[in-house]
């Protein structure tokens, strides 16, 4: 991680407070997000606000740049009480915020972009050169670096996050709010922003506040950071003060569990074996190539690989949803291959995809429908012309205590809820159909951490069940503490099947990136 | 017979030029507007209705369908902008009301209206309305491409989020954009039934505006292709009127008068294959609201 530029740290305390929050209370219908919030910001210091998600970071963000308006409570800006009560009020106070989506006109071109709202005219006509050379500025200033004609279309994450950054620049924010900023960034583009960052705090004495839930993020970037939980500031405090480890604690309120006790069970028989299996992805390049392997009752075998080296084919190929061009998938003993998607599931087979929310959900139904799919025309939900709405609320009530699915209503559209929430829906939907075998693909990634924690113990308890448990998963600790055997992918191949006792994180690692099975 | 000069076979244009455009508008800031058959409908009406009673002005007369169709326009995003209800049907809702009330109301109010002036004066044989059809769309091109509004305009039927964040007043863009649209739709309805048919029967804007909403797709939501878009559809309008008058039916007469739409269905087909909805503002038809 980047070298830390401690120097203002030194007189932090003498430094001027320019934000203050106070007893910031919001809520929602049936929800209190923001339960008498405290929160106050020094000129020139990072500022992580640290939670889960639905902690109440966003929403506290949200009312100080005045896309809320709280219930309750006070902001001041250099020591004067404000009323905001619209972003353009936010930006004329010097606030500028950067949403974790991007919000950005794709269409317009990156000059447009960072004037929309504030551009300087000759009297009617934009005054497009004077733009051009303000924000060329502001680049060198920043040291950013983004060609400022081209379409916003064609830029990377990594790019667009900085004509955000340019937009609220130019905007003559002192006070800019990041968003879950390092969500869409690749480790460079990462790397490049936290030392970004560092510098305009530095050198330019912008006040940053920076909202996350990765731990090592708070490390590295902050200066201080406020915890945020259930709505409720948990604590604030100076960075090089505290370990991920305490913020840990802090953040999701008990002693997390990084690590899972496997329980012994017995394993039975082949619920799922793939032979020889050939396959190609969506541009026909061969994606998956002569892959055998095989999960046993009451086993969790691990996918291990880097993102994009045939895992998400070779799921696909097994739940129906891929052609397979040449080899065998064999189910209970029962040859599927190229079976129906319709067909596999009723073997018995629930399927957790990466991408959530286009894949695993529809997104603008109620969470109850969305946990009766599938289900919904099986007696009692249903009889032979008619769904019945009282048993599916009872049915879908129970899986949402059951899941902790957290939200006020079973009727919300289940696209509202937040990653964590969502998963749990999922599983939920998919457990709850008693699988044999259950495919899960990167069933945690990007999600909170008690999210994590509990999607991991449900996979775990059906493996005690004695259900077959294919896990692809990039990051190697969930790996490691999850699989019974592990199987190494490199470029559409299983490099080497390993017993997950007999070897180190750092041999499955090196066979990650290497393909060569040591 | 003598024959028009070869530029009047445009002299279709305002009815064309300006409901495309007007739609064109409503579109741009993300507002559906399928009223537009409708709001010529009502247009043709106010137009007559304006030139019986208000002193028989065909330029006066156009503006107070000009203004009416201004005020349709303030019914559509009050409906959709304001209360979010869903544009399509209110849309639908608004095309019945409006045609059939123009009928209605024509028929009892007015005796048999007969326009008998001749609009003017021509400058190679087209009226003052096809030059200001022509300036509009210069207008709307230096608009979107030069001026702040119309930038705002472009970012709030893209992504109204961020033009909200930007500072921009979503609700107002599209109420100002959809009235202004409106009004442009009953503007074109009014020329239709002042200047061109110079009287009113009912239906008679016969899918024009249907045409013109079809043409917005087909010009990709730019505005140079719904200017060629228009231009060319007038064109076949031309055409055909020609035809008729020459007397060269080689067809039966109904059939000519459908050429022009055929035309359409041949045009948004090639659109279709060429890739449909290239262009199309992001979140048109997608209300926008705080959470």
């Amino acid at each position: 991680m980047i070298e830390k530029n401690r120097s203002l740290a030194f007189n932090m305390d003498e430094s001027k407070t320019i934000l203050e929050m106070r007893n910031i209370t919001k809520t929602f219908p049936g929800l209190i997000a923001l339960d008498h919030v405290n929160f106050n910001l020094r000129e020139g210091e990072i500022h992580c606000l640290l939670g889960e998600n639905g902690a109440g970071k966003t929403t506290l963000m949200n009312i100080l740049y005045g896309l809320y308006q709280m219930d309750r409570g006070e902001i001041l800006v250099d020591k004067n009480k404000v009323n905001i009560r619209s972003p353009r009020d936010a930006i004329n106070l010097g606030i500028g915020m950067i949403h974790q989506i991007f919000l950005l006109v794709p269409r317009l071109s990156v000059v447009e972009n960072i004037i929309l709202g504030n551009e300087p005219t000759n009297g009617v006509t934009l005054d497009r050169g004077k733009a051009v050379e303000e924000i060329l500025e502001l680049e060198t200033q920043f040291d950013l670096t983004v060609d400022l004609n081209a379409r916003v279309e064609h830029l990377s994450a990594g790019e667009k996050q900085q004509v955000e950054i340019l937009k609220a620049l130019y905007r003559s924010a002192r006070i800019l709010i990041m968003d879950e900023p390092t969500s869409v960034l690749t480790p460079k583009e990462k790397e490049g922003l936290i030392r970004t960052l560092r510098e305009m705090a530095s050198v330019n004495a912008l006040s940053i506040v920076f909202i996350t839930h990765k731990l090592p993020e708070v490390i590295a970037v902050s200066d201080r950071v406020t915890i945020l939980r259930k709505g409720k500031v948990i604590d604030a405090l100076v960075t090089k003060d505290v370990d991920v480890k305490q913020l840990a604690i802090k953040m999701v309120g008990k002693e997390v569990l990084f690590d899972i006790r496997k329980t012994a069970v017995k394993t039975g028989s082949k619920l799922l074996e793939v032979n020889d299996l050939k396959a190609t992805n969506d541009s026909g390049v061969i994606a998956i190539d002569s892959v055998s392997l095989y999960v046993n009752e009451g086993e969790i075998l691990g996918i291990a690989g880097v993102t994009g080296n045939g895992q998400n084919e070779l799921l696909e190929v097994i739940s129906g949803q891929r052609h397979a061009e040449d080899g065998k998938v064999i189910i209970k003993g029962k040859d599927v291959t190229n079976d129906s998607l319709k067909e596999v599931r009723a073997l018995g087979v629930g399927y957790i995809p990466e991408d959530r929310i286009e894949k695993g959900l529809l997104s603008d139904r109620s969470i109850s429908e969305n946990l009766v799919l599938g289900v919904h025309t099986n007696p009692p939900l249903a009889n032979r012309w008619f769904t019945n709405l009282s048993q599916i609320k009872k049915y879908a009530k129970k899986l949402v205590d059951e899941y902790n699915i957290s939200t006020p209503d079973i009727e919300k559209e289940a696209g509202k809820l937040s990653g964590g929430n969502i998963q749990r829906l999922i599983l939920a939907r998919e457990l709850s159909r008693e699988p044999d075998i259950i495919l899960a693909n990167k069933p945690t990634s990007g999600l909170d951490i008690s999210s994590q924690e509990f999607i991991r113990q449900r996979l775990m308890r059906e493996r005690g069940k004695g259900k077959a448990i294919l896990l692809v998963s990039e990051d190697l600790d969930e790996v490691m503490m999850m699989s019974d055997r592990i199987a190494v992918m490199y470029e559409g191949k299983i490099v080497k099947v390993v017993t997950t006792d007999e070897v180190t994180m750092d041999q499955i690692g090196e066979m990650m990136v290497s393909g060569k099975g040591g | 017979m003598v024959l028009d000069p070869f530029s009047s076979m445009l002299s279709f244009f305002p009815v064309i030029g300006l409901a495309t455009l007007g739609g064109f508008l409503c579109q741009k800031s993300g507002v559906w507007n399928i009223a537009v058959e409708g709001m010529m409908a009502f247009g043709t009406f106010s137009g007559i209705f304006a030139y019986h009673y208000f002193g028989q002005s065909i330029w006066l007369s156009l503006f107070f369908g000009f203004l009416l169709g201004l005020v349709f326009g303030l019914v559509l995003s009050i409906l959709c902008v304001r209360f979010n209800l869903d544009q399509i049907v209110v849309g639908f809702g608004l095309w019945f009301i409006s045609e059939g009330l123009a009928g209605f109301l024509y028929f009892t109010l007015l005796p048999s209206v007969r326009v008998s002036e001749t609009f003017g004066p021509k400058l190679l044989s087209l009226d003052p309305m096809f030059y200001f059809t022509l300036a509009s769309f210069a207008i709307l091109h230096f608009l979107f491409k030069n001026t702040k509004q119309g930038l705002a305009i472009i970012a709030t039927g893209e992504n109204p989020k961020a033009a909200d964040v930007a500072g921009i007043d979503v609700y107002k863009v599209r109420l100002i954009s959809t009235m202004l649209g409106s009004a442009f739709i009953g503007l074109a309805g009014s020329y239709l039934s002042l200047v061109i048919l110079q009287g009113f029967t009912y239906k008679m804007v016969a899918g024009y505006g249907w045409t013109a909403f079809a043409l917005i797709l087909f010009g990709r939501w730019t505005t140079s292709g719904i200017f060629f878009g228009s231009l060319f559809f007038t064109f076949l309008i031309g055409v055909q009127i020609r035809l008729q008058v020459l007397g060269i039916l080689f067809l039966p007469s109904e059939f000519m008068v459908i050429i022009p739409h055929i035309g359409v269905i041949i045009v948004l087909a090639l659109a279709g294959v060429l890739g449909r909805k290239a262009g199309m503002p992001a979140s048109l038809g997608v209300h926008y609201e705080r959470e």
